[in-house]
């Protein structure tokens, strides 16, 4: 692509790829940002960091996600979505391919599923493998994958949606959340719609057309007439511009923030129909861009609990009882596998409450107690050795005018236990407003 | 320096930063008191009590002269109650509702009778959901009728306008769009402070604070967070101190429901702006030896409310505020075989309050015209919640609820 906003991004003089940068990258395409991979993206130019990390070789393979993996059948043998939830953190926090696990995260978030009502952990683990193995893929086999799941079809009533007795939830939400947005289809349209998806049931924990149940009538939908089976509406739908529209606005919203200009949007709609639908090869050329890279977009976002959690640990390369962490994303707003409902979770602005704020302080002024540094802050100077260590992991790019604060804390605490002092510097630097925005 | 150097110079950064004192434990804000908050005639009150289990009506607002109920609860039966209703409803509240029974004498007592909604389900899972959204016509509610009304709450200007109390679970009808919090203690709503960092700690909070103090060249997203972050911490410093100088005159029952219902006390008055709170007492599911835990949690509901309506008549609030108690459903007429009774449908509904319009409304359902050995509903519960909503809370109900629902002049 060239012209325009998604223009590769040209480093230059007034805008270096710098630390600055390379951390933006990676804080909105992996939330964390570690230092070796901030090291790794300045030793390459941005167009080649973005194609590792899309490829998910930036970070160098350490068996993790192989080894997680394989606990997953032990994990769902307890049946208890907790379990599922504190697997979903462990591989976000100790993954090598930290963006196809943010991806997870961001269509998790998108087709906003709920076990509460769906209560079978195997069956949302079924729904999480597909974000995973279709997430930065075509995105019209992402919606097919993701609607023949039994995770889904219990989700939005689809396997109640039979023949002389249509249910339109999945038509509805189909049109109006994951694929077209509000408006940009008739009710008519999800009349018809719901119709093709009949049949479609669960059975042996997997997905099983039932013909007896179909709909084999002729049906009008988006102006056309025909039998249509509910692939051929999921594809009819993904073909609209309106779709290109809506993933673009989406991805935009996620990847560019909320100051995201009109213009920058249609492009990036106009990108998703030039590469087929494919969101891999979108992200590419989106991550590299003069738009992405735009400092007026940058720190535009409000980081949501998990993202905020992920962001820390990780940048701190530590990992924490992952049970611990799900609860403590859930006091402050976000269940994972659980979202309010079927919009997903309400972002930006409305993380900020003075309720939620004294839950993520009370977080990060425990956090120094469940986590094993590495190095251990033994080798550090006592107080200001300590705070520079901790900054730089976390804030690469300095602390800016919060620095003469906490270094004053961290000198006044120097004669304190180390338990004590860690606890009081993680909870003021996990507090700066800098620590909440991205 | 005369006003308006002032307000020129010093008193931008005045306003900006409220109340650093209180913050820093130098002069506790004793003279918040409760009075203070209530202002205005829209500052209204109201405390959602879940009776969990399913409770059984039929011996909590008793048919104490109806031949039937004493023939099909021959063990069961409450064969005689001095706390009658009125002096010709037949009708008598059980013997450990004493505390109840004074609120209907004094007419702060509404009890609602026959409550339900078409088709009941006898589900408590479904049940409780429905009760909970107010949406018998949801599949699956995500959202609650509370959380929907602290959304409005919230925007009106409270800085938390619900919580949950109690437990660990934020309850289905509390959930909503915005956080509400679930705590056991007041002290949840607190800064953690680490004991063993004893005397840095006060350097702490400085710290904290200076961190959210807003800068000249902050974009607004910054201000945004430094206000919540400022919001937040001073206010938890606020609940603190009022917490620590009010002392109830009012001696609590001390049972699990006596306790939560002194800390429900204490949020509703606190700095916060707290509206709503959810409370719960569970063991209502009575299907075997009733006798043995029914007529107990009846008298720690009595003692409970009783104890608060007292210690709110002393805080001056308590024709500020409303009890509303609920059940997911009613249980059978006719008791079991194993000296129980099995889930029902209809039941009666209490609300209490200073404001409450007292009294019995509605008939009591007939123990002989029965829906499958359940009393059939007369109120749809929808409408209470609707009084609720907009006579009490000045809450636009129909978007919540689904529909427009007929009022029931439940309260003054």
């Amino acid at each position: 692509m060239t012209g325009g906003w998604l223009e590769a991004w040209r480093p230059g003089p007034g805008r270096p790829w710098d630390i600055r940068a390379a951390t933006h990258l990676l804080r909105r395409a992996t939330l964390g940002n570690p230092r070796a991979l901030v090291r790794r993206c300045l030793e390459l130019e941005p167009r080649e960091a973005v194609d590792e990390l899309v490829a998910g070789e930036l970070a160098a393979d350490n068996g993790v996600d192989d080894q997680l993996a394989a606990t997953l059948p032990t994990v769902l043998a307890s049946e208890a979505p907790e379990d599922l939830a504190a697997y979903l953190w462990l591989r976000m926090l100790a993954t090598s391919h930290p963006l196809r696990a943010r991806m997870v995260l961001f269509w998790h978030d998108h087709f906003a599923t709920s076990v509460q009502k769906v209560r079978s952990a195997y069956w949302m683990a079924q729904q999480l493998a597909t974000f995973e193995a279709h997430g930065l893929g075509s995105f019209e086999q992402l919606v097919l994958e993701v609607a023949k799941g039994p995770a889904m079809l219990r989700w939005l009533d689809n396997d109640q949606n039979r023949k002389g007795r249509a249910n339109e939830n999945f038509a509805r939400e189909l049109l109006e959340l994951f694929t077209l947005g509000r408006g940009n289809y008739s009710e008519d349209d999800i009349k018809q719609a719901a119709r093709a998806f009949t049949g479609w049931r669960i059975r042996r924990e997997a997905f099983y057309f039932d013909r007896r149940r179909h709909d084999t009538g002729e049906k009008t939908v988006f102006g056309k007439r025909g039998p249509f089976t509910g692939e051929q509406v999921i594809q009819m739908a993904v073909a609209r511009p309106e779709c290109a529209r809506f993933v673009a606005s989406k991805l935009c919203a996620v990847f560019i923030g909320p100051e995201c200009p009109g213009p920058a949007r249609d492009e990036v709609a106009e990108l998703f129909r030039h590469e087929g639908g494919r969101i891999g090869p979108v992200l590419r050329t989106l991550l590299a861009s003069r738009l992405f890279f735009d400092p007026r977009f940058r720190g535009t976002r409000i980081r949501g609990p998990v993202e905020w959690i992920v962001w820390a640990l990780t940048s701190l390369e530590v990992l924490a009882p992952p049970q611990l962490l799900h609860r403590a994303a859930a006091r402050m707003g976000q269940a994972l596998l659980a979202p309010p409902d079927v919009a997903g979770w309400d972002e930006e602005e409305a993380w900020i409450s003075s309720s939620a704020w004294l839950q993520r302080a009370n977080f990060a002024g425990r956090l120094g107690t469940t986590i094993e540094l590495r190095p251990a802050l033994d080798d550090f100077v006592p107080g200001r050795g300590e705070l520079s260590h901790l900054a730089r992991r976390l804030f690469p790019e300095g602390l800016g005018d919060a620095g003469p604060e906490i270094a004053r804390q961290a000198s006044a605490e120097a004669g304190l236990p180390r338990p004590v002092r860690l606890n009081g510097l993680l909870r003021a630097l996990l507090m700066l407003p800098a620590a909440h925005r991205f | 320096m005369d006003r308006r150097n002032f307000l020129k110079t010093g008193g931008q950064a005045f306003f900006a930063l409220p109340c650093l004192d209180p913050f820093l434990g130098l002069v506790p804000d004793a003279a918040l008191s409760s009075l203070k908050l209530v202002n205005r005639a829209r500052d209204r009150l109201l405390v959602v009590l879940e009776l969990a289990g399913g409770n059984d009506g039929l011996n909590t607002v008793i048919p104490i002269e109806d031949p039937i109920y004493h023939r099909v609860r021959p063990t069961l039966r409450v064969e005689h109650s001095e706390l009658t209703l009125g002096d010709d409803s037949g009708l008598a509240l059980h013997p450990n509702l004493g505390g109840l029974h004074e609120l209907f004498r004094e007419g702060e007592l509404a009890i609602v009778l026959g409550v339900g909604y078409p088709s009941p389900n006898r589900s408590h899972f479904r049940s409780m959901d429905i009760w909970q959204s107010g949406r018998p016509d949801l599949e699956d509610a995500q959202r609650g009728w509370l959380g929907a009304a602290a959304e409005t709450l919230g925007r009106r200007g409270s800085e938390v306008p619900a919580m949950a109390l109690g437990g660990t679970e934020l309850p289905l009808c509390l959930r909503g769009k915005i956080v509400v919090p679930t705590l056991r203690t007041l002290e949840e709503y607190q800064l953690f402070q680490d004991d063993r960092a004893g005397k840095a700690n006060s350097g702490r909070k400085k710290t904290l604070l200076g961190l959210v103090e807003e800068k000249e060249n902050d974009d607004r997203l910054a201000r945004l967070i430094k206000r919540t972050a400022r919001q937040a911490y001073v206010g938890a410093e606020k609940l603190k101190n009022a917490a620590l100088s009010y002392r109830t005159k009012v001696e609590y029952p001390r049972t699990g429901l006596g306790t939560r219902f002194e800390l429900a006390a204490r949020s509703l008055s606190s700095p916060l702006g707290t509206r709503v709170v959810h409370l719960r007492l569970g063991g209502f599911d009575t299907h075997a030896s009733q006798r043995r835990t029914h007529p107990a949690l009846l008298s720690e509901l009595s003692t409970a409310v009783s104890a608060f309506a007292k210690d709110m008549k002393v805080r001056k609030l308590w024709k500020h505020t409303a009890v509303v108690c609920f059940s997911e459903f009613g249980r059978r007429v006719a008791e079991n075989n194993s000296r129980g009774t099995d889930h029902g449908a209809a039941a009666p509904m209490f609300l209490a309050g200073g404001s409450v319009n007292g009294g019995l409304h509605g008939t009591q359902p007939s123990l002989e015209d029965l829906d499958h050995g359940d009393l059939k509903f007369a109120i749809d519960f929808r409408r209470v919640y609707r009084d609720v909503l907009e006579s009490w809370l000045d809450i636009p109900s129909a978007e919540i609820l689904g529909g427009r629902q007929a009022g029931l002049e439940l309260f003054d």
